[in-house]
């Protein structure tokens, strides 16, 4: 390992006007070949060329000092060394010509010499890589060692220093806690993910996209996200929640790209439309795969350009926000079927999270039932709990349920427990009550079916033992595409022994007893 | 292997540099932990460093651990080779310390040596080379040793630069070497040596000095101004008697008075007479190797230091020998190294 340093030539701090006491006085690039315990192979030295006879000195004295120190010139000419862009450009194209190898060398920067803008440079170009290896800063001390003064290393990796680190840990931990809205999750894949998506919002302003089923939380992360940014100041604009279902026409380009007076009947004022009022915020796109193909063309233009023409508009206006984008479906067939742009789903499929519906985390039904009872009482200011039996019973029965709604069906049920709860108990009646109220939902579609198709009187004019069957078949036939389909469900297991293979036949001769055509199901299943 | 325990004692160059001699002459090998384990900086220097890699170039040794800031170190020494070599410390570190270190080795070399040391010749802590010339080299020489050494220019700290040429002679004959008695006092002079300074600072140390001293002793003063790549002072005190020579020496830097050092250099000159030694501190801690090596000896000195302790312990690790010191009173004590 060669230890190799980078340093500005100090033209204040390492001159002295009298050369000949120059050793009785601290200088820093001096000082730094001084050292008893370290020591740079390479000892490489930024100045301007008419410092070169402070430089010729210098080098002469860290050679003096350390003689197996190679000290290497590197003339670097900056007109102003207080500008900014001046300085950074100069050394960011300086550090874009040198082959850094951080596996084979130790490099260090030395930042007490040059001006402080160089400093700052510096310290940027070390931050983002473009410069690798640790901090040094020297000083003069006092007693003996006067002229050797001390050094100190700064590692910008702050994970190296314990007591950041634990800080860092518990902030971190709370950032998390904050993204579950301090429910304590038990799933370690849920847990995982929420990690995952912690470091990307801290870290990133790309856009994430979050699927999974109805009501699994999106919208939910989607604001929590914008809450921990904004709390940790990485953003300052608004929230903006849409759902591209609700957005249609001429309209939903208003809306999102907003509009001049005049720019269509109706318009009245100008509007600056929702991309807008997100600027330097976060745009929530819910239901993302809705949005009409014109708009599509037209986002992935804001995204990418940071800039878009509203409607009626001759001129493009800018606005920067971090988009997050919801869906429930399948986008990548969306994007076969030529219904998304494939250009757009690329460019919101770099951070893509799946969150998981409440039934493949059942371990955490439990504390998202305390959180929702919790989020009740607040919201009534009163206090709601369960009776010890009935926390049983529910949790029971919830943890067998299979959630379809997830947290808006749970929320829902929470919400009726939480009002029809007995002095703010919730007894194991209302739970039982609950219970019932659940499980007939998908019975009733079914008489329901029975009732459309045979009329309101049909108990009295079939056999319950007809009905049973029929009730079945109805319900199949509603599910299913076509005639050839339902008739595959059900005659599953006498058609592998068939030769010719009539079910669709079979079926409508069934229906047609009970004056049923597929046709009309199908149709009432659409209308429904 | 021999393992030492480099926190032992002074715990710090002075039992790394007798482990390192004592190593290479024996062919013992050595690891040595906790190097300088309760400094601040603990492990190895720059400087210390430089003495390892010498002394493991002269005995062809092997090496792990030999890394800035190591606290542990093993050397596998192999066959002692003498001939030319040329040494290189930076920081200004002594290269008097570094030949302590190599001066022993070389002594049992298969051929004469020349060593060509850089770097400083007149630093803090360290003897500087006036001591070496005067005070060590002829304790050696009168057991008997051929050495030479030369400063071609001086290095003071920190710029260092300086040039010290050292040539041993394989030991031949060991003479027993005894100083108990100073003998006779045939000079006693005061040199303030500088670079780079104004000659008024010179002047005012030995003035001040002499003022101090004045009817203790009558000093021949001398202002001698050297060549050096910086600026540089010391100033020193030499008591040559029949038996030996002592020598007491003060740097003087940047910040520092002329007074102070001047002062400085009068209380040791002061402590060493009116103590009754015969050999002072300094000379006392590097008199005792060379005599464990050859045939023994002893010496009326202070109360034993921590470095004359330390090296007694690393000095029986290797070598079947007996040291003793044998206390005479309060401020006194006489040093014997039987074979």
């Amino acid at each position: 390992m060669k230890n190799i340093i980078y340093s500005f030539l100090g033209t204040t701090l390492d001159s002295h006007r009298r050369e000949s006491m120059r050793w009785s006085f601290w200088r820093p690039s001096v000082a730094l070949a001084m050292q008893d315990d370290l020591h740079f192979d390479e000892f490489h030295i930024w100045y301007q060329e008419r410092s070169q006879g402070l430089f010729d000195i210098i080098a002469k004295d860290i050679q003096a000092c350390s003689p197996d120190t190679t000290v290497i010139p590197e003339l670097l000419e900056l007109r102003d060394p207080w500008d900014f862009e001046e300085v950074y450009g100069k050394l960011y194209d300086f550090c874009r010509l040198q082959k850094f190898i951080p596996e084979e060398n130790n490099y260090y920067i030395h930042i007490t010499t040059g001006t402080h803008v160089a400093q700052i440079c510096l310290f940027l170009l070390n931050e983002s890589h473009h410069l690798p290896g640790k901090l040094i800063q020297t000083q003069p001390s006092h007693g003996s060692n006067s002229t050797q003064g001390k050094y100190t290393i700064i590692d910008l990796d702050l994970s190296r220093y314990d007591l950041l680190a634990k800080r860092f840990a518990v902030e971190r931990q709370n950032d998390l806690a904050f993204l579950k809205s301090g429910i304590e999750t038990r799933n370690p894949e849920f847990n995982a993910l929420i990690e995952t998506i912690e470091r990307v919002a801290v870290r990133s302003r790309e856009p994430i996209l979050l699927t999974g089923p109805t009501g699994a939380g999106k919208s939910h992360l989607a604001r929590k996200i914008y809450e921990l940014k904004r709390l940790n100041r990485q953003i300052s604009g608004n929230f903006v929640d849409v759902n591209c279902a609700t957005l249609r026409g001429d309209h939903a380009m208003a809306t999102l790209f907003g509009h001049t007076r005049g720019a269509f009947t109706g318009a009245v004022k100008d509007r600056p439309g929702l991309l807008k009022t997100a600027d330097g915020g976060i745009l929530f796109l819910d239901e993302i795969a809705e949005l009409g193909t014109d708009e599509q063309a037209m986002l992935l233009r804001a995204i990418e350009e940071k800039t878009f023409l509203p409607l009626g508009s001759d001129q493009e206006t800018g606005s920067s926000f971090q988009l997050i984008c919801g869906t429930n479906r399948n986008l990548t067939e969306a994007v076969s079927a030529g219904k998304f742009r494939d250009d757009l789903f690329q460019r919101i499929n770099l951070w893509s999270f799946r969150l998981p519906g409440l039934s493949e985390r059942r371990e955490d039904i439990e504390p998202n039932i305390e959180y929702e009872l919790e989020q009740f009482s607040r919201k009534h200011g009163q206090h709601i709990s369960f009776n010890k039996e009935a926390w049983q019973i529910f949790l029971d029965f919830a943890s067998r349920h299979d959630w379809h709604g997830n947290f808006r069906e749970l929320n829902a049920v929470i919400t009726r427990l939480g009002t029809l709860a007995p002095g703010g108990r919730i007894d194991v009646a209302t739970v039982r009550a609950e219970w019932q109220r659940n499980r007939p939902t998908t019975l009733a579609d079914r008489d329901r079916l029975l009732e459309r198709f045979l009329g309101a009187d049909y108990a009295s004019r079939h056999d319950t033992f007809a009905l049973v069957q029929l009730k079945e078949v109805l319900h199949i036939c509603a599910s299913s595409k076509n005639l050839s389909d339902a008739g595959r469900k059900l005659f599953a297991v006498s058609r592998l022994a068939k030769k010719s293979r009539n079910d669709a036949d079979r079926l409508a001769r069934y229906l047609a007893n009970y004056g049923i055509q597929f046709a009309d199901i199908a149709q009432y299943h659409t209308v429904n | 292997m021999i393992t030492i325990d480099g926190s032992f004692g002074e715990g710090g160059g002075q039992i790394l540099r007798t482990s390192l001699s004592l190593s290479a002459i024996t062919g013992q090998p050595l690891h040595i932990e906790n190097i300088r384990a309760n400094r601040k900086k603990p492990g190895l220097m720059r400087q210390h460093l430089a003495c390892v890699k010498a002394v493991a170039e002269i005995c062809h040794g092997e090496l792990d651990g030999a890394e800035l800031n190591s606290q542990a170190l093993t050397l596998k020494p192999g066959m002692i080779q003498g001939g030319d070599y040329r040494f290189i410390i930076g920081s200004a570190g002594s290269t008097l310390l570094l030949a302590q270190a190599i001066l022993p080795v070389l002594l049992f070399a298969d051929r004469p040596s020349r060593v060509v040391l850089e770097g400083g010749t007149h630093t803090m802590q360290a003897p500087i080379f006036d001591f070496f010339e005067r005070v060590y080299l002829p304790c050696l020489h009168k057991m008997g040793l051929e050495i030479e050494v030369s400063m071609e220019r001086a290095g003071f700290y920190p710029a260092g630069g300086g040039m010290v040429v050292l040539s041993v002679k394989p030991a031949r004959v060991w003479r027993q070497l005894s100083l108990i008695e100073r003998g006779e006092l045939q000079e006693a002079r005061v040199t303030a040596l500088g670079s780079g300074l104004d000659q008024s600072i010179l002047t005012d140390e030995l003035k001040i000095f002499q003022a101090g001293l004045a009817g203790v002793l009558p000093w021949q003063a001398l202002a001698r101004d050297v060549e050096s790549s910086g600026s540089g002072n010391v100033l020193f005190a030499e008591l040559a008697y029949e038996n030996l020579t002592e020598l007491f020496s003060v740097c003087g830097r940047y910040g520092l008075s002329r007074k102070s050092v001047a002062k400085s250099a009068i209380s040791l000159v002061k402590q060493y007479i009116g103590q009754g030694w015969v050999v002072g501190q300094h000379l006392a801690d590097q008199l005792m190797l060379p005599l464990a090596l050859g045939a023994g000896g002893n010496y009326l000195t202070g109360r034993p230091t921590l470095h004359a302790e330390s090296n007694r312990q690393v000095i029986r690790r290797f070598l079947d020998v007996k040291v003793d010191f044998k206390k005479m009173s309060d401020s006194l004590c006489e040093m014997e190294v039987q074979k």
